[in-house]
């Protein structure tokens, strides 16, 4: 294995250069690249991040409401009363939902979600308004099957977690030490296909529906 | 002037339309004898050699003048952005070539760009569809000339084609080597053409009209197709591209 | 290598032939093709800096290139960091032993797959089920080529050439012992039921192998794109978490990253970003409640680093959007299968030869018009037009064309430089041709050119050449 390993790096450098290996020096040289790398060029829009968010998430077929932070709950049951479905869900984590406190009107379970998950409820760490995408980070409480086996996902969004651009999410994952954790999730609209006819159908594999609640900072 | 061997051989109206469009816009035209093709067909079949030495033919030909007008995107394009690269690694030649490319322009964008031409008195009653020939569209950016120009002829009006910007099949050898294919795209062109309903169809290089006018023909169309410059000469009263002749000019 | 260059060659022209013939396919691709182009461009519109954007992902991908075996090593110590294992395969039969040799260690009975292009061309479904396991593609065009027992015709629509009717035939056929016996017809319903089965067998499966559209060297990560959200089924349920990749896939960060999403999702259906973009990196971490417990990158060289440094190394920035494939009138023509190959279009006919040999693929740098629309929508401004004719070039000076069409096309050279002789020559075929066919206006029937006036007439030429006519015109004045 460490023979193809080396043929392959072999191969590379003998097409490139003179076949030798990278110094210490050269690899330094690529990892200061990585660690000063800096945002390139970026989409330019208006200032209302917010607005932006909400008119790209609404294009890709998700639908949002604005709660205030003590409303959680009742926006939750009252969403999916209208789907048709009982005040229970799966939860995931994240600051607004962990200082959430469930009344006993409502079951919630705090796993990953499983073949036959009607409605899951997570917290988006952050939510770019370049392409109305939320970020979402797995971690102990946040398991990334709740972003992709229920009918119905729900998504809370602190307003004050909405950023411009990609790039913006990046400096809050890095910060916070989430690129370290397995998954780095960037959900878009509900799950699409358009592998037959070359017609778009919503809910392939993933949600059917994906909901925002977007809370107004306390 | 640069011919090109299709206007030469296949419709030599065209150039002498080019010569009466630069000669009422007050140049003196040469036709260098020495003359044939731009090499394209050696060139596109990966022959270098053959393509150099048509090439240096080509330069030898026209280093005394001061611009070489093509009737041809496609041709315009070998000798403007082609020969250069040809001989980029030739000390000798490389300069020679270069020199050729920066006065070598293809008929509708000398006269916008170069000549700032207003046409005289020219009519053509008609609804055209232009087709981009894709050489001059992506390497020489011919767009916006050839309509400035047919803008200025009374009685034409324009249609745009849908997804102007493809390919009619035509590709020079490829029509040749892979006859199938090649019909079959210029069958959707030729749709597509049909969609406009235009009653004729102009474009700037011959290789395509003639792919285009062949496939019309076949259809039982009656569309007429012509050079731009031919319509921008006043050059129209004859049969179009691939037309029977009438009794009289045969 | 027992079969002749010749017999191959004819193979193309058979395949087109067919797929040209072939009704249904030829409505699938008509169905097909106006909406990658439109939808494209009118992503494309909505973004005035696409080009900036463009210019800086071919950066971003020209540097990689020039500094891989340092990235490949930083990529790798990040996976190892992160409790992942990488594996490298120098070619496709060592890259299915390492992969069939993980999932036999997991002692996997099914393993669902994540669409990967790379997967095909290592032909790894067939090796899989040689060593005994149930391998299931869970991209929904990918399912279905995999029932129809096909490979993808393109490479981010891999059934773009199959009609409703023949998927309503095909789930009925493979679906009905599995207890859904309803014929389903509506695109609604045909979505829902695979849905149905395949969910079974996500959380079913044992081991998930997944491509990677690009690999991260700043966190380890492999990023998967794509719409219907099966590639994170892939990647999160099973046990084991096994990335495919090839070597050239890496980017140095996370804003490198950015820039490369910004025109993917764009060149390929037209979004500005599609449904889902996941990065996973290693296994599950301690105290995380599920995810894969092991988590393997195999690496795939398979030629690659033999483009490097040379004339055709800009191929080796392809991020496989397939705009290329959407803007080609020949792949419009016939659809991907004719190619022989993986991979299929322009950036199949660049690639094919390149990694399977050149004498084995001659016809596709040739089935080409040299149009350069592939060229003018790459969203890593690969030259697609220009390393054709790179192709052909090569083929010309290893005298692999046709000996026929080296003659004609050398006598026709050798006269082109003589062009008075040439002017003199030409004459005669002019006199006899404008003979044959002034009248009518063009040729119905052409010797040596009975392919073109088989679908159209050849217009009639001139009776006298314009040279001759102008010398006339000069002596008279």
């Amino acid at each position: 294995m460490n023979r193809a390993r080396d043929q392959i790096l072999g191969a590379i450098r003998k097409s490139l250069a003179d076949g030798e290996p990278r110094t210490t020096a050269r690899l330094e040289e690529l990892r200061f690249r990585i660690q000063n790398s800096r945002p390139q060029v970026q989409p330019e829009f208006d200032d209302d991040l917010l607005a932006r968010f909400c008119q790209k998430h609404v294009a890709v077929h998700g639908t949002y409401e604005r709660i205030s932070a003590k409303d959680v709950e009742s926006a939750v049951v009252k969403h999916l009363a209208s789907m048709g479905l009982d005040a229970q869900w799966h939860l995931g984590s994240g600051p607004v939902l962990d200082a959430t406190q469930w009344t006993d009107q409502v079951f919630v379970y705090r796993k990953g979600a499983d073949r036959d998950t009607k409605a899951a409820l997570s917290e988006a760490v952050a939510a770019v308004a370049e392409t109305g995408t939320l970020v979402m980070c797995s971690g102990p409480t946040a398991p990334p099957s709740q972003n992709y086996l229920p009918d119905d996902h729900l998504v809370v969004v602190d307003r004050r977690r909405i950023v411009r651009h990609m790039e913006d999410a990046w400096t809050i994952l890095r910060k916070s030490g989430a690129t370290r954790g397995r998954a780095i999730n960037l959900i878009t609209g509900p799950s699409k296909t358009g592998d037959i006819e070359q017609t778009i159908q919503y809910g392939a594999h993933g949600p059917r529906r994906l909901h925002l609640l977007i809370v107004e900072s306390a | 002037m640069f011919v090109t061997c299709l206007a030469d051989l296949m419709r030599p109206q065209v150039a002498f339309a080019a010569v009466a469009l630069l000669e009422r816009a007050g140049c003196r035209i040469r036709v260098p004898r020495e003359q044939s093709c731009c090499g394209q067909p050696a060139l596109n079949s990966g022959d270098r050699a053959s393509t150099i030495n048509i090439a240096k033919g080509v330069i030898r030909a026209f280093s005394s003048d001061d611009y070489v007008v093509v009737p041809s995107g496609s041709c315009a394009d070998t000798l403007i952005n082609k020969y250069p690269e040809l001989f980029r690694h030739d000390v000798k030649w490389a300069g020679r070539a270069q020199n050729l490319a920066d006065k070598t322009f293809e008929l509708t964008t000398f006269l916008v760009e170069q000549l700032g031409v207003e046409l005289e008195q020219v009519s053509y009653p008609g609804v055209c569809a232009y087709h981009d020939s894709c050489s001059g569209l992506r390497e020489l950016a011919i767009h916006q000339q050839p309509r400035a120009l047919l803008q200025q002829v009374e009685g034409l009006s324009l249609r745009e084609l849908e997804d102007g910007s493809a390919c009619c099949g035509f590709g020079g050898l490829f029509s040749v080597k892979y006859p199938d294919l090649s019909g079959r795209i210029v069958s959707d062109k030729c749709g597509q053409i049909a969609q406009t309903e235009a009653d004729t169809v102009l474009g700037g290089d011959l290789g395509c009209l003639l792919n285009i006018a062949g496939r019309l023909r076949r259809e039982g169309s009656d569309l007429k197709v012509f050079h731009v410059a031919e319509v921008l000469a006043g050059m129209t009263d004859g049969p179009a591209i691939g037309e029977a002749e009438s009794e009289d000019t045969a | 290598m027992s079969v002749s260059t010749a017999s191959r060659r004819v193979e193309f022209q058979d395949r087109a032939k067919l797929a040209l013939e072939d009704a249904s396919l030829q409505r699938a691709l008509a169905k097909a093709r106006g909406g990658f182009v439109d939808h494209r461009q009118e992503a494309i519109d909505g973004l005035p800096e696409f080009d900036a954007i463009r210019d800086a992902a071919r950066d971003i991908k020209n540097h990689v290139l020039a500094n891989l075996d340092g990235y490949l090593e930083l990529y790798e110590q990040q996976v190892i960091e992160n409790g992942g294992q990488v594996h490298w395969a120098r070619d496709t039969e060592e890259a299915c032993q390492i992969i069939a040799g993980i999932c036999k260690e997991a002692q996997a009975k099914t393993v669902t797959k994540g669409k990967s292009m790379v997967s095909e061309e290592m032909h790894l479904n067939p090796a899989l089920e040689a060593a005994g396991m149930t391998v299931v593609e869970t991209d929904l065009g990918e399912y279905i080529v995999q029932l129809a027992g096909e490979t993808p015709s393109h490479i981010i629509a891999p059934a773009v050439h199959k009609t409703r009717e023949q998927i309503t035939d095909l789930f009925h056929e493979h679906h009905s012992p599995l207890g859904y016996t309803d014929r389903v017809t509506q695109r609604e319903a045909l979505v829902n039921e695979a849905r149905s089965v395949l969910r079974e067998r996500f959380v079913t499966a044992d081991v998930g192998i997944t491509g990677a559209n690009f690999l991260v060297a700043e966190t380890g990560a492999n990023v998967i794109v794509t719409n219907e959200g099966n590639g994170d089924l892939t990647s999160c349920l099973p046990r084991v978490h096994i990335v495919t990749a090839g070597i050239e896939k890496i980017v140095p960060s996370l804003d490198d990253l950015a820039v490369l999403l910004r025109v993917l999702a764009r060149s390929a259906t037209g979004q500005e970003f599609s449904a889902y973009t996941s990065l996973y990196s290693g296994p599950r971490r301690p105290g995380d409640m599920e995810g894969p417990e092991a988590y393997h990158v195999v690496l795939l060289d398979n030629g690659r680093s033999r483009l490097l440094g040379g004339q055709y190394q800009a191929m080796l920035r392809c991020i496989r959007c397939g705009a290329c494939l959407n803007h080609c009138p020949v792949y419009g023509s016939i659809g991907g299968h004719a190619y022989g190959w993986v991979y299929s279009g322009p950036m199949g006919s660049v690639l094919t030869p390149l990694l399977n040999g050149f004498d084995q693929s001659l016809d596709l740098p040739n089935a080409c018009t040299l149009n350069g629309r592939c060229k003018e929508v790459c969203p890593v401004r690969i030259p697609l037009s220009d390393l054709l004719l790179k192709h052909r070039v090569e083929q010309h000076e290893r005298r692999l064309s046709s000996g026929l069409g080296r003659l004609l096309l050398g006598t026709w050279a050798w006269l082109a430089c003589r062009p008075r002789l040439y002017q003199g020559v030409m004459a005669l075929p002019l006199r006899v041709m404008h003979m044959f066919g002034g009248r009518r206006g063009g040729l119905t029937w052409l010797p040596g050119a009975s392919g073109w006036t088989g679908s159209r007439d050849f217009p009639a030429p001139a009776r006298r050449s314009f040279m001759r006519q102008w010398q006339s015109r000069k002596v008279r004045s």
